[in-house]
């Protein structure tokens, strides 16, 4: 069982969490404006990253705060939590475009990703 | 006065001791009222309201006597007082934030309060609870919501009146999970022969054939 | 059981180890009763009456005695008890704690111990390869079929208990500064340590005291800090059980590492008792520690040498003899043969000798033992042969000789040579225990000199001490278990105040240790007749890690499951390094190329019950009861769980049954009034200038412009567009709304506002609280409704025209304050009624006397299923399944085209817009007194056809109607919403399909048209 360091309460165990998948994907403003692939994109599709990864976490035991962590996903240790709002800490791949090698079947154009919200 | 028409969620229940280790009662029908609002908007209108200083970190409890005002996050507190206390701070409070936003909500009968004496109470608790209980991480003036069991609950520890050497701990739960807790608590106490409390929700779910 | 004289311990010392005795203990094995002393083990009790055949393997039901003292033995398995509810079978002889009355029995053996026809598993070894189970799936076609039986019952480790287990368990949350696992010198001294600094220490003992290795030795001329052994170990657990940040755990072991130093120590805390003793502890109890600092001072497990004929009982470990003697007391023999690859093992020769046995050799496979212990040898008379090898074995249930050989590279060179013994003390070296480190997630490193595998990184808060760590010298252990000590306080945040010097000078009795690996010895014997165990508990000999290799599974983790090797209840303690010793002979590859097999929890075996703690029963999950729960209990409500809620289902009177109820029970509503608990439904407050626009981004339907005093039914969908909540919410005044959910959905809706409120549009200024509990709530519904409403109100006025559907009023019912709604779940007048809950009770009671000249009737969740069905409204979860859009379900009114919610642009995208999506539709059987059953599939034919007819839906509601007087049905139909009219039929197991026609959900409106 993982201790988890709520960026409101501190460290508590994980029990106390939810989980809410890869964090910093923005709804799109305008939803209308999307292709339905790129609509799927942000509906069904995340990274699925070996290594640091942004993702959500909810205090749901505790405050209710939603925040965002950093975490090693091949050691499961937690580098980092933050606030929602705020930047990373630090660099993560799945930010960071053209670092992972997308599998070209399912590379979508750039202008097209998710209204550039990532 | 409690109005005769009222039930508490553990009406049905009898304090329970277990020596000097451990008392477990309710403490029915205390005010609990749910303040949300920004801390900068709050603090002021609070103090004028029940004298009480609002706590802005986690684990924080300001506890008075008849009044005691707990951090829940960070725009989030619940005010525990009397019986009859709550519409009326429900009321001012409504009257002195008016122009900010705001939400008060009286929830005294969404919850109640159990309270545990005695020497062996942290020890009981660690059972159930997860997090650090040690005197010198959870003294007096604190209060946390976690999980007790499989409960949502707020766990305050608080000077006792009636011991100058042990805290109060009172542990506040929704009403329709009090009976559960309550048992759930007896049953940590069994060391120190706490009766057995059998849940009222152990009833048959199939037509009796 | 019979009860025959207790047994002399005939190989009992009269003074000696931790035993006390002034306090004889009677017990019993295999129904003969025998007396041991407080402080003994059933197998150090059963070794001082010179019982050493205790149990049968497991796959051949080879003769099984004490290899080991500890948690280490892999043979010695017996049950305890008779009692089908409270005997626990697969107990390991070496820590059943002796108490008066014990009952121990045998296991896998029948029709007993001595004679067995399990055996013929042992005369058919040849056929029992490794791999066999695998090979048997492998085999012609059947033939695991026709071996399973045969197998299950063969290889049975002990019965299961046949009745409930009576007994209480327990977790434990603990946090600390400082976890030290293992109390031998090295745990001791860094407890000592940790706990002067005043941080909380836990120090947690595998066995009934500590002391590890202090116990089991001679105290000889060694000294701790310039005391005697015993004496300096007294003194620190003094200091220890005086402090009170300091949490001495006997009879616990670690038994998981697991993320961020979270530790579970599983507790024995009245297994050792007798019954009447137990008092109101729990049998066992799960420590669930967070440490910031965990000290590993887990010792080092001694391992056999593989040699043709070494798992007979009388085979014991070296450093097992010496546990017996001088913890226990108990001499294991009288003719010993000491046969060892390494110096510390020739100990247990000269303490045997001192404590009055024979010596009969000391067999070293190694050229060159120490020559301090060769002279001692000479000294005390015992005949010494180096360079050699036991090339086999004999004596049925005990041994009785071995035969010795000289032997080299090439194998046996001399003629074997017999030598009559009792015992056989062996030693293959020891083996730092490391198990714990490496579930922590640590790295292991094959120390040559050692011939072992030692910690070499840490990736937690975690340091290894002592022989864990591979320092076998006391003076070593103790100065590094100081240091830890300190240091693991010290990062934890705590300083030593003072820092005593350590008083004396630490010195070992022992030689140091110095050991030549031998792993696979050879054998005179022709190789197809040579078994050398390498696990005793799952019976793997050196010949089938050969095979598992010849066979292609060389690698460590392939050859360990195609042999079985280490998966036992022993988990392979003394095993492990043995088996990969071999496979390197095998494969002619360095140990450390090898590598090891994962070490994962638990370490040893831990009770069902404590994992499952004190949360079984009645308090395996809490049900969740509203405040008119006694009313319904006392008047014969038969509930059902509605998420954790339980809600009255029916309430049938004397003689109805469920049907006859719920039938009586939906009229009464339909023709009279009905009343329905509702306070399980989920009630958020929603408040802020902004929570109208909230609320019309959060449900498909519009929010803008609903007025102060107005209810609105409303949809969510997730992203995807399909629906997962529904319910009313009321405008309280322009920024204030109550909103309902669902019984199962509230946590979820609300969790589902703050999330969308918290990461994607903070901006809103709107709040959210959960007021699901605050409220009780009493639906009434029927055409005698409003006049019961009437009689009751204080102030709101109920006639139903000037209080319309779809508005709510505040207002009082005997000065109690009310919030009432007029809202509908079965199309008929209905007056849903909130009150404090603390007033929950009397409401219902209330109801109950004044609705009396009205008829009021309370009816239950399945009445409201009817009812509802009856109308046509869906129910979230029971019509849907996350795959449905509001299109979908005919509820295409409910979504505006006017702004952007949450899942509006999925409703376009071309899957989700297609018209042969499955749609909710009404059924209504050809026979209208056939009830269809729930989950019925549906086809279009009335002919099922070979191989399978297509499936165009299925039936999600399905009732008989007392209203229509006829069955009705809601079903998922492809395209249903255009096939209105059209027969379809109802696929039956067994049985022709059922006509049916499709029609629109609202029956009622069906009935009013008709009448
Ligand atoms: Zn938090």
């Amino acid at each position: 069982m993982f201790r988890i360091r709520c960026p409101y309460c501190g460290e508590r165990d994980q029990i106390e969490f939810g989980y809410g998948g890869e964090a910093h994907i923005a709804r799109p403003a305008d939803p209308d404006a999307l292709s339905d692939a790129q609509w799927a994109d942000y509906v069904f599709m995340r990274t699925n990253t070996k290594g640091l990864f942004a993702e959500r976490w909810v205090h749901s035991a505790g405050c209710r705060r939603w925040f965002n962590a950093l975490r090693d996903t091949a050691t499961d240790r937690f580098v980092a939590t933050y606030v929602i709002g705020e930047a990373p800490p630090l660099p993560v791949p799945q930010l960071v475009p053209g670092d992972q090698a997308p599998d070209p079947a399912e590379a979508i154009p750039e202008e097209a990703a998710g209204g550039g919200q990532r | 006065m409690i109005d005769e028409r009222r039930v508490s969620p553990l009406a049905h229940r009898e304090p329970l001791h277990a020596g000097d280790f451990a008392h477990l009662a309710e403490d029915a029908f205390r005010g609990i009222v749910m303040v949300r609002a920004a801390p900068i908007h709050l603090a002021a209108p609070l103090q004028a309201v029940t004298g009480r200083t609002l706590p802005i970190r986690a684990g924080h409890a300001d506890l008075g006597r008849r009044c005691a005002v707990l951090w829940l996050g960070p725009d989030e507190w619940a005010i525990m007082t009397a019986p009859d206390a709550a519409a009326q701070i429900t009321q001012e409070l409504s009257a002195e934030l008016t122009g900010y936003h705001h939400q008060i909500v009286d929830v005294s009968d969404y919850n109640t309060v159990l309270t545990l004496r005695g020497s062996r109470v942290r020890e009981l608790l660690a059972k159930l609870i997860t997090i650090d209980l040690h005197p010198r991480h959870f003294a007096r003036g604190t209060g946390v919501s976690t999980l007790c069991g499989k409960a949502q609950v707020w766990l305050v520890c608080r000077e006792d009146e009636t011991s100058a050497r042990e805290p109060l701990f009172e542990v506040v739960v929704r009403r329709s999970m009090a009976d559960y807790l309550w048992c759930l608590i007896a049953d940590a106490g069994r060391e120190w022969a706490m009766p057995v409390q059998d849940p009222i929700g152990q009833v048959p779910l199939h037509m009796p054939v | 059981m019979s009860r025959q004289s207790a047994r002399r311990a005939q190989n009992r010392l009269d003074h000696g180890g931790l035993v006390d005795r002034t306090r004889p203990i009677s017990f019993s094995f295999d129904g003969k009763s025998y007396q041991g002393f407080a402080g003994d083990t059933l197998a150090s009790a059963l070794l001082a009456s010179g019982v050493h055949h205790v149990a049968r393997s497991f796959k051949y039901h080879r003769p099984r005695g004490f290899l080991g003292a500890g948690p280490e033995d892999p043979g010695a398995l017996v049950r305890v008890g008779s009692d089908p509810a409270t005997m626990v079978v697969n107990q390991r002889a070496t820590e059943v704690e002796l108490f008066d009355g014990l009952e121990a029995f045998p296991q896998n053996c029948w029709p007993s111990l001595r004679l067995d026809f399990g055996v013929v598993n042992d005369l058919m070894h040849r056929f029992l390869p490794a791999g066999f189970y695998y090979k048997t799936f492998m085999g012609p076609p059947g033939s695991w079929m026709f071996f399973e039986p045969f197998i299950r019952r063969a290889a049975g480790l002990g019965p299961a208990p046949s009745a409930p287990d009576p007994a209480r368990y327990e977790h434990m949350n603990r946090h600390c500064e400082v976890l030290v696992i293992g109390s031998g010198p090295a745990g001791l001294a860094a407890a000592r340590e940790a706990a002067r600094s005043g941080a909380r220490v836990i120090l947690a003992e595998e066995s009934a005291a500590c002391g590890g290795r202090l116990l089991g030795e001679a105290e000889g001329d060694a000294l701790i800090e310039g005391m005697a052994p015993r004496a300096w170990r007294g003194d620190v657990l003094a200091e220890l059980a005086a402090n009170p940040e300091v949490t001495l755990l006997t009879r616990t072991s670690a038994s998981g590492y697991y993320s961020q130093n979270w530790v579970t120590l599983f507790e024995n805390c009245t297994d050792h008792l007798p019954p009447s003793e137990a008092g109101h502890l729990p049998r066992h109890r799960l420590w669930r520690v967070r440490a910031a600092q965990v000290v590993l001072a887990t010792g080092a497990i001694e391992r056999p040498l593989v040699f043709h004929g070494n798992d007979r009982p009388g085979v014991m470990l070296a450093s097992a003899a010496r546990t017996y003697l001088h913890r226990y007391g108990v001499r294991a023999g009288s003719n010993a043969v000491i046969f060892a690859n390494n110096d510390d093992a020739w100990r247990s020769a000269f303490d045997l000798h001192d404590a009055g046995a024979h010596i009969a050799a000391i067999i070293d496979t190694r050229p060159d033992p120490a020559a301090a212990h060769r002279e001692a040898a000479e000294a005390h008379g015992i005949g010494v042969r180096t360079g050699a090898t036991i090339v086999a074995t004999q004596g049925r249930g005990h041994i009785r000789s071995i035969d010795v050989a000289a032997f080299d590279a090439g194998g046996v060179t001399g003629k074997p040579e017999r030598i009559a013994c009792d015992l056989l003390c062996v030693s293959g070296g020891w083996s730092p225990n490391v198990a714990l480190f490496s579930q922590s997630g640590g790295s292991l490193r094959y120390d040559e000199t050692l011939a072992a595998f030692v910690p070499d990184e840490a990736r937690q808060e975690v340091v290894a001490i002592g022989a864990c760590a591979g320092d076998f010298a006391l003076a070593e252990a103790v100065s590094r278990g100081v240091e830890t000590g300190r240091t693991a306080a010290r990062e934890a945040g705590f300083v030593a105040s003072a820092t005593d010097p350590v008083a004396g000078e630490t010195r070992d009795a022992a030689l140091p240790y110095r050991v030549t690996p031998a792993w696979e010895l050879p054998s005179n014997l022709p190789k197809t007749r040579i078994r050398a165990f390498v696990d005793y508990q799952n019976d793997v000999t050196a010949k089938d890690l050969h095979l598992a290799v010849r066979e292609g599974y060389g690698a460590v983790e392939h050859a360990k499951r195609y042999t079985t090797t280490g998966m036992g209840t022993d988990q392979g303690k003394i095993v492990g390094v043995n088996a990969i010793g071999v496979l390197s002979g095998v494969l002619d590859k360095p140990i450390g190329e090898i590598g090891v097999t994962t070490y994962r929890p638990p370490w040893r075996p831990i009770s069902f019950g404590a994992v499952a703690g004190q949360h079984v029963g009645g308090l395996f999950h809490p049900r969740r009861t509203t405040a008119m729960h006694d009313w319904h209990v006392e008047n014969g409500a038969v509930f059902e769980t509605v998420g954790d809620w339980l809600r009255a289902r029916v309430y049938p009177q004397p003689g109805e049954d469920f049907e006859a109820a719920l039938q009586r029970e939906c009229r009464a509503a339909r023709n009279a009034v009905g009343v329905l608990d509702a306070s399980t439904l989920g009630k958020i407050d929603i408040r802020g200038k902004d929570a109208r626009s909230f609320l019309n981004r959060i449900y498909t339907n519009a929010w803008m412009k609903l007025e102060p005093g107005r209810c609105r039914y409303g949809l969510m969908t997730n992203e995807d567009g399909m629906v997962f909540d529904d319910g009313v919410t009321a405008c309280l005044a322009d920024d204030h709304f109550h909103m309902t959910t669902t019984t199962g959905g509230a946590a979820r809706v609300l969790g589902w506002l703050e999330e969308y409120h918290q990461t994607e549009w903070p901006d809103l200024e709107v709040y959210m609280t959960s007021v699901t509990e605050q409220w009780a709530v009493a639906s009434i519904c029927g055409p005698r409704a409003p006049e019961l409403a009437a009689d009751l109100f204080d102030d709101i006025d109920a006639d139903p025209e000037r209080f319309p559907f779809m508005s709510h009023a505040s207002g009082h019912i005997d000065g109690v304050p009310a919030r009432v709604f007029r809202i509908s779940f079965t199309g008929e007048v209905s007056y849903e009624i909130n009150v404090p809950a603390s007033y929950g009770l009397w409401l219902w009671r209330t109801l109950m006397e004044r609705g009396k000249p009205y008829g009021i009737t309370p009816y239950g969740t399945e009445g409201m299923h009817l009812l509802r069905a009856e109308k046509g409204f869906i129910i979230v979860g029971q019509e849907t399944d996350g795959t449905l859009t509001p299109v979908d379900l005919g509820m295409g009114w409910a979504v505006k085209q006017s702004a952007d919610f949450i899942g509006k642009r999925s409703l376009t995208r071309s899957d989700t817009a297609r018209d042969d999506r499955l749609q909710l539709v009404g059924l209504l059987t050809a026979d209208p007194g056939f009830v269809i059953p729930e989950g019925s599939q549906i086809i279009a034919s009335g002919r099922e056809q070979s191989p399978r007819t297509p499936m165009i839906g299925h039936v999600t509601s399905s009732y008989f109607s007392p209203t229509l007087e006829r069955s009705i049905a809601l079903a998922l139909i492809a395209g249903g919403h255009g096939r209105m009219g059209e027969r379809i039929h109802v696929a039956r197991r067994g049985a022709d399909p059922v006509p049916a026609t499709i029609t629109g959900t609202d029956f009622l409106a069906g009935l009013k048209e008709a009448s």
